[in-house]
């Protein structure tokens, strides 16, 4: 069975004043590997929401194999044969895979007859070459197999369009190798697949054709051979882009951070964290690598404050963690950006204003005695989005309206803005963000570094952390089971690391 | 000891039925503090109905509709108008507080009760297979009016419907992650929605039993927080239906022995009734403190659909 031939003619798609799509136009060859890239808000996930029949179309249309059709629903374009991976994965985390798999396809008269759907999905796993454990729970899985189930579920339904949506923003380089070994096969027995991801490296790797995206229209699409990743982050961005400068070698100055045989219970008996020793000096970028949840959250949490109760040390400038409140470490040169912006980093129902003071709310420079002043925030919070290119310039704004990126630069401009920044924890500095604000972020870390602040920067994308450390570690299962310096590494010895392989 | 364990079971039984209502209910994923007063207006309008019509069976029949549309306006409330589930809760039951006196003052002429059912019209306790013969155990469960045995087969029921069927895995996916139904093509609104209803008309048995089968009348207030009792229940049977039973047992063991212990002194000393009625709920405190572990409850209750 051949995938379709799927055609967008002239779709536009506004949400409120947010104009998402604009006039796009552009054909998924049959049985092809197609790539949609753009920047965050570029549009590449409402059009393909609107062929998903999540979202309908203002005007335009879409044809599959020549002819014109209504997608209402996920249903009818399920019907049609077009299926999606969501990024945030569509599963009850509570159910097996073998019910999730079936959930909306389930008969609904009657019991369910347990050992013929098993039956049924082992034969459907067999054909395209799938191997899961049918009656765990999701919540056992890792992130990985979670993403073959939603895949698994798309087959179950007879897709052929798959449409993955940033499939390997959660995947270690691994993993990402299996996905794209899997979608080749799926793509060899006649399914499209629509790879849509800001990750340049995969998706010229990946596909054929190349459509971008920028500020909801598209720019063109190019064929995928022979073109470099430069010229296409060109493309995207819409301009030139700036190289990282290059630094000057320091020599090593004062230990800011030390952190010796630090230990963090974790579930089941097993230690979270587990003598983990390193330290930071002055000018100096250390990058933990690492597949999420070996640590790094309960790293996150001791060196920012929030854990106290931990075993071994950890000093901030000879300061022990716990002998201070997480409020005193920041006053006394502690900046974090935590991992989960719309949890830990920002209040979204809050003005932009109030986003600029929250955790430095009871210094004098914002008001007295409780008091804050409003005058003081919105000057303060004009200079911070003057400095740091935050838009739309309206300081009373709530945060929920900016855009991940602007909302990310807002969390940068506090925790940069500080009388001084001797350590900064970076945790995920760039998730979710765009090339342009990547950059941006990434050019004002080494400017604190160039100024003498330490960071630790825990990232899950391989490049960020070879591009800005001056070392690596790479954490697993709680230890330190690698240190290395970019010069030394690949990505690929990186993650035979981070999977417990050792060096 | 074998009337204290035959009362346990009657007093088991409103939480039964409430209980397993409030597990449909809040499986779906929404949150069901209205248990009381849908038990309230199904009491009621059981009451006045056996009354009039001398049908018991009318009465339970009329009751389920009444139950499952009072529980249906919390449906409404929550899922269409997107209200707090809280909140909902909270309307609905004190709306039933209110509406059922007023009632029962326009109808009788007095607010605090309805008039007694005679006997004759009401529900017999039906000796199962001449079961009730068996010595000890016999008088225990088999020689109660139906409602119970309904009761007391319920939770077996409901642990088939929604571990064993196509429905039942929706009601789960409902309450577990909504977003993944809806991308399923099912719509968790709508699984809600029937689940509401049906865990009301369930629930409404509670009440029904209280004022035609356990009592024959309708008093006012007269749920005096068994709704609570039913929602504490399925908290200590972690939202499962067996496990919930055995909590449902166990608090009817309880209240029985509370009135007992009303009229007896322990160690020559009698206790003030305040404080013997306070034992039960002193009781599930400690355990719900000590003995259940972390109960996890369904993903998504209480919060509204995206």
């Amino acid at each position: 069975m051949k995938g379709p031939q799927i055609e967008f003619v002239h779709v536009s798609k506004t949400f409120g004043a947010v104009q998402a799509n604009r006039d796009v136009s552009f054909t998924i060859a049959a049985n092809s590997l197609h790539g949609v890239v753009g920047e965050n808000g570029a549009g590449k996930s409402t059009i393909m929401k609107i062929l998903y029949g999540l979202y309908t179309a203002d005007s335009g249309e879409i044809r599959i194999d020549g002819k014109p059709v209504k997608l209402q629903s996920p249903h009818e374009a399920i019907a049609l044969g077009v299926g999606m991976v969501h990024q945030h994965f569509m599963l009850v985390p509570t159910l097996s895979v073998w019910e999730n798999i079936i959930l909306g396809q389930e008969p609904t008269r009657g019991r369910l007859h347990r050992h013929t759907i098993l039956q049924k999905l082992s034969a459907l796993q067999e054909q395209y070459g799938f191997s899961l454990d049918l009656e765990k729970t999701i919540e056992e899985l890792p992130v990985g197999h979670q993403q073959q189930v939603e895949i698994l579920k798309l087959l179950y339904r007879e897709a052929n369009v798959l449409i993955l949506d940033e499939p390997t923003a959660v995947l270690t380089p691994q993993e990402v190798d299996t996905l794209f070994e899997k979608m080749h096969a799926l793509w060899k027995q006649g399914k499209s697949i629509v790879l849509i991801t800001h990750k340049l490296r995969e998706i010229l790797r990946f596909t054929d054709n190349i459509t971008v995206m920028r500020q909801g229209a598209v720019v063109e699409t190019v064929a995928a051979k022979g073109l470099e990743e430069r010229t296409l982050a060109e493309k995207i961005v819409g301009r030139k882009l700036a190289t990282l400068p290059t630094r000057q070698s320091h020599p090593k100055r004062e230990e800011v951070l030390q952190v010796l045989n630090l230990g963090v219970a974790g579930k089941y008996g097993k230690p979270a964290l587990d003598h983990v020793s390193f330290s930071i000096h002055r000018g100096e970028v250390v990058g933990i690598a690492g597949i999420e949840g070996n640590g790094q959250h309960e790293l996150v949490e001791v060196l920012s404050g929030v854990n106290r109760s931990y075993e071994g040390s950890a000093r901030l400038l000879g300061q022990e963690y716990n002998q201070v409140p997480a409020y005193t470490a920041k006053q006394n040169g502690l900046s974090v950006i935590p991992p989960d912006r719309h949890r830990e980093a920002v209040v979204l129902e809050f003005s932009l204003a109030e986003n600029f003071v929250l955790g430095h709310h009871r210094e004098d420079r914002y008001g007295r005695n409780g008091y804050l002043s409003p005058t003081k925030l919105s000057r303060h919070a004009d200079a911070l989005m003057e400095r740091f290119d935050v838009r739309p310039r309206n300081a009373h704004l709530p945060m929920s309206s900016l855009s991940g990126g602007n909302q990310q630069k807002c969390v940068v401009a506090r925790e940069l803005s500080q009388s001084r920044t001797d350590f900064l924890l970076a945790a995920h500095p760039t998730r979710g963000v765009d090339i342009g604000a990547i950059e941006f972020i990434h050019q004002q870390f080494l400017l604190e570094r160039d100024k003498g602040a330490a960071i630790l920067l825990i990232s899950s994308e391989l490049e960020e952390i070879l591009s800005l450390s001056d070392r690596i570690l790479v954490l697993y299962e709680g230890r330190v089971v690698g240190e290395t310096t970019p010069s030394k590494t690949s990505e690929a010895q990186l993650g035979l690391w981070m999977t417990g392989a050792t060096a | 000891m074998i009337e204290l364990l035959a009362s346990s079971i009657r007093l088991a039984t409103p939480l039964l039925f409430a209980s397993m209502g409030g597990l449909l209910c809040e499986r779906a994923g929404v949150a069901t503090i209205c248990l009381e007063g849908v038990m309230l207006t199904a009491a009621w309008t059981a009451a006045v109905v056996n009354y009039y019509t001398h049908n018991a069976w009318l009465a339970v029949t009329v009751a389920l509709w009444v139950g499952a549309l009072t529980m249906g306006m919390h449906a409404f409330l929550t899922i269409t108008a997107r209200a707090d589930q809280i909140i909902s809760g909270v309307v609905v039951n004190f709306l039933a507080a209110g509406i059922t006196p007023l009632l029962t003052n326009a109808l009788f002429g007095a607010p605090t009760n309805t008039p007694s059912i005679p006997l004759s019209d009401r529900f017999h306790s039906i000796e199962l297979w001449g079961l009730s013969e068996v010595p000890g155990l016999g008088k225990i469960l088999f020689a109660h009016p139906p409602l119970i045995y309904l009761a007391l087969a319920l939770p077996f029921a409901v642990h088939f419907a929604v571990y064993r069927t196509g429905l039942g895995l929706r009601l789960l996916a409902s309450g577990d992650g909504p977003e993944a139904l809806r991308t399923a093509g099912v719509s968790p609104g709508r699984v809600r929605y029937v689940a509401l209803l049906a865990g009301g008309a369930i629930a409404s048995l509670g009440g029904t039993f209280l004022s035609i089968s356990h009592t024959s009348q309708f008093t006012r207030d007269m749920t005096a927080g068994r709704g609570f009792i039913a929602l504490t229940a399925l908290i200590f049977g972690k939202w499962r239906p067996v496990p919930t039973f055995f909590a449902c047992l166990f608090f009817g063991f309880a209240d029985a022995v509370q009135i007992q212990l009303q009229s007896t002194t322990v160690f020559g000393i009698q206790f003030p009734v305040q404080f013997i009625q306070a034992l039960p709920y002193l009781v599930t405190l400690v355990v719900l403190v000590g003995f259940i572990g972390k109960a996890i409850p369904p993903l998504s209750i209480g919060k509204r659909l995206g």
